[in-house]
């Protein structure tokens, strides 16, 4: 038995994936498929096809028809939503595989809404000129999962990744922890792929899962962070008894009845299904004044949607989607059964956390020898939306889209980089290290409840003050909060293993809150979902720039990067 | 907060005379709620305190052996 196997079960691969949701099972797939002979680990904190959020909160596929023009859809997507951050080569490719990725996903065996004369339904994007929506069923990652296993792709459940390893710059593996058993594991591997989501931090009901991790363990590792203040968005105004439903944003009332969309977004029509930074303010300026709560108020007879999601089943969006339309069933009969009927619907606007910002090249590379990262852990990073907190990022219904599409261009590039790569040993020191820091909450004399360290990031993350309405003043404040968490860290608290991993969601949302409000920090300017009270304007002149991150020992260190606005087609007027 | 005042459901029931053990409960459940118990093959609410009533357990069983009891109205944090 070498000095590793005595620190923790130790596995070797050749691509390691973590994660074990839509986007990571693409990855797989894709890296197999091209690459037989490469074995490839996928490791999941939950169970492997089931993980994440795109069963939850997907739903919706938005794509490029082909014909579709797609030098219109990208000069729309940069002028009005991305507002010039955006990699527009990054953007182009993107756009040019959507439906490409659409096709991919039938052919994977999920179950995507179809025309009766047999084509994928196809529905005009009414927020994205040249795009198109359709819809896919719920239990999408189960053919996945299945053909992943027949192409030999091997798959470990309920193990939490918390570090990355590395030897002189390279990543080379991963460690963690069995949820379960608590047994340590050593994941000795060529090439990694990040694949596990955002961070949410837990504010949200089917958000649940995003907590970050992997973005935490690639800063930790030293990974450049790139967009990392456009984690945040308020994307949904839900009906507050069930954190559930889209009221959407025209009929929303004030106590005294005023319609607030006519009053805060006059000169705009129909809004969308995300709430606008405007609108957002406003309603904060109702409630804070006095005139709250706000209500959802439609017309006679108009009701919002009771899941936020397609619905499948008879007369939905969705027809042909059997289990999103039992699921769908299932929530309008617990709202029904358990909820207490209302003259008037209150609304809520809760946090979107979607932070999603390590930095990746056009193939999902990192600026970490070894190191991919796909979907929810880079959409931002990747900057192919831009100036918006991504999922959604490029338009509503891009969550799986980016997922599968990144997934599709990370595994197999990571595969492909196994080739050249020799198996080298790691430093039984260095692991041993991260071992002790791994258990650290599991010792005695500890006494931060994960629970009331989750509380107290949310206290921060989640009100407009401080993740929609900026100013230097509030994002100081909030970074002196996040401080006060990750001070007590070092004390947080497991009782068993499943809290063991709760104490290392919170270790990883503390980097996250960090990030976004230094990003947010630097960025002296207003521009997409970023709005600075004290700088309003967008600011060309000085900040067509991305922000970066980075670790520097215990501290963020940010520097900027002009956008080569000059290569690109589509520039400020 | 603790964990009490924090939480989005009452309780789960899983009525283990008519559970086949088919486990789909476990594998769906994607905050870690539910376990296996590997003696008699049924599954455990071990963590119901982390229970968002995402239904993915309900939905994912063939017998109607579990109900989620949500907590109406939702302790969800506010934005205001």
């Amino acid at each position: 038995m070498t000095g590793l196997e005595k620190t923790g079960k130790v596995v070797t691969t050749d691509v390691l994936i973590v994660g074990g949701g839509v986007g990571a099972l693409a990855a797989a797939i894709k890296a197999k498929e091209e690459y037989p002979d490469v074995d490839v680990l996928m490791v999941d904190k939950q169970t492997i096809g089931w993980a994440g959020k795109a069963t939850k909160i997907g739903g919706f596929l938005a794509f490029l028809a082909p014909g579709g023009d797609v030098d219109k859809f990208v000069d729309f997507q940069v002028s009005s939503a991305g507002f010039y951050l955006n990699d527009q080569d990054a953007l182009y490719k993107y756009v040019r595989s959507s439906y490409q990725a659409i096709e991919q996903l039938s052919e994977w065996g999920a179950n995507i809404a179809r025309t009766p004369d047999g084509k994928f339904v196809s529905i005009e994007n009414a927020f994205a000129p040249e795009y198109s929506m359709t819809f896919i069923d719920i239990d999408m990652m189960q053919p996945m999962r299945k053909r992943a296993n027949k192409l030999g792709v091997r798959m470990q459940n309920k193990t939490h990744i918390v570090d990355l390893l590395q030897q002189n710059g390279r990543v080379m593996g991963a460690v963690g922890f069995d949820l379960v058993n608590g047994r340590f594991y050593i994941f000795k591997a060529k090439s990694t792929v990040i694949a596990n989501g955002s961070c949410g931090y837990k504010v949200r009901r089917f958000w649940s899962a995003g907590t970050g991790d992997g973005i935490a363990a690639a800063y930790k590792a030293g990974a450049e962070m790139r967009n990392a203040e456009y984690g945040n968005l308020y994307g949904h105004v839900v009906f507050k008894d069930l954190d559930g439903g889209q009221a959407g944003n025209m009929f929303l009332v004030n106590a005294l009845g005023e319609n607030l969309a006519q009053k805060y977004m006059p000169e705009m029509g129909p809004a969308g299904i995300f709430l606008p930074v405007k609108l957002g303010v406003g309603l904060e300026t109702e409630v804070a004044e006095g005139r709250g709560p706000i209500y959802f108020e439609p017309p006679a007879g108009g009701a919002g949607r009771p899941g936020g999601r397609p619905q499948g089943g008879e007369g939905g969006f969705g027809p042909g989607l059997p289990k999103t339309g039992k699921w769908n069933q299932l929530l309008q009969s617990k709202a029904d059964k358990y909820g207490k009927p209302t003259p008037k619907r209150e609304i809520a606007v809760p946090l979107h956390g979607e932070l999603s910002c390590i930095r990746v090249d056009h193939n999902m590379k990192t600026t970490l020898e070894g190191l991919w990262a796909i979907g929810d852990t880079s959409y931002a990073g990747s900057a192919v939306a831009g100036a918006v907190a991504s999922p959604p990022g490029v338009t509503p219904g891009s969550g799986i889209m980016f997922a599968v599409i990144s997934g599709t261009w990370g595994g197999p590039d990571a595969a492909r980089y196994t080739a050249s790569i020799s198996e080298s040993e790691v430093d039984p020191d260095e692991v041993n290290r991260l071992k002790e820091q791994i258990f650290a909450p599991m010792s005695d004399g500890k006494n931060y409840s994960p629970w009331e360290a989750i509380s107290k990031l949310q206290d921060v993350v989640a009100p407009m003050k401080y993740s929609l309405r900026r100013s230097k003043e509030r994002l100081d404040e909030a970074l002196s909060i996040v401080a006060t968490v990750k001070e007590r860290l070092p004390e947080l608290q497991a009782k068993d293993f499943h809290y063991l991993s709760k104490c290392h969601e919170v270790i990883s949302m503390t980097a996250c809150a960090e990030m976004t409000f230094t990003a947010a920090l630097a960025r002296e300017e207003s521009r997409g979902f970023h709005y600075r009270e004290d700088h309003p304007e967008r600011d060309d002149k000085n900040w067509l720039k991305w922000i970066i991150l980075k670790r520097d020992g215990d501290r963020v260190k940010t520097s900027t990067e002009p956008i080569p606005i000059e290569k690109y087609k589509v520039k400020p007027t | 907060m603790d964990a009490e005042s924090r939480r989005w459901v009452k309780e789960i029931q899983i009525d283990l005379d008519t559970c086949k053990g088919c486990k789909n409960c476990v594998n769906a459940c994607f905050v870690d709620v539910l376990r296996w118990n590997d003696e008699d093959k049924k599954p455990i609410v071990a963590y119901p305190e982390d229970c968002v009533w995402c239904l993915a357990c309900e939905a994912a069983c063939p017998v109607d052996a579990i109900e989620v009891v949500p907590i109406i109205p939702a302790p969800l944090r506010t934005s205001f």
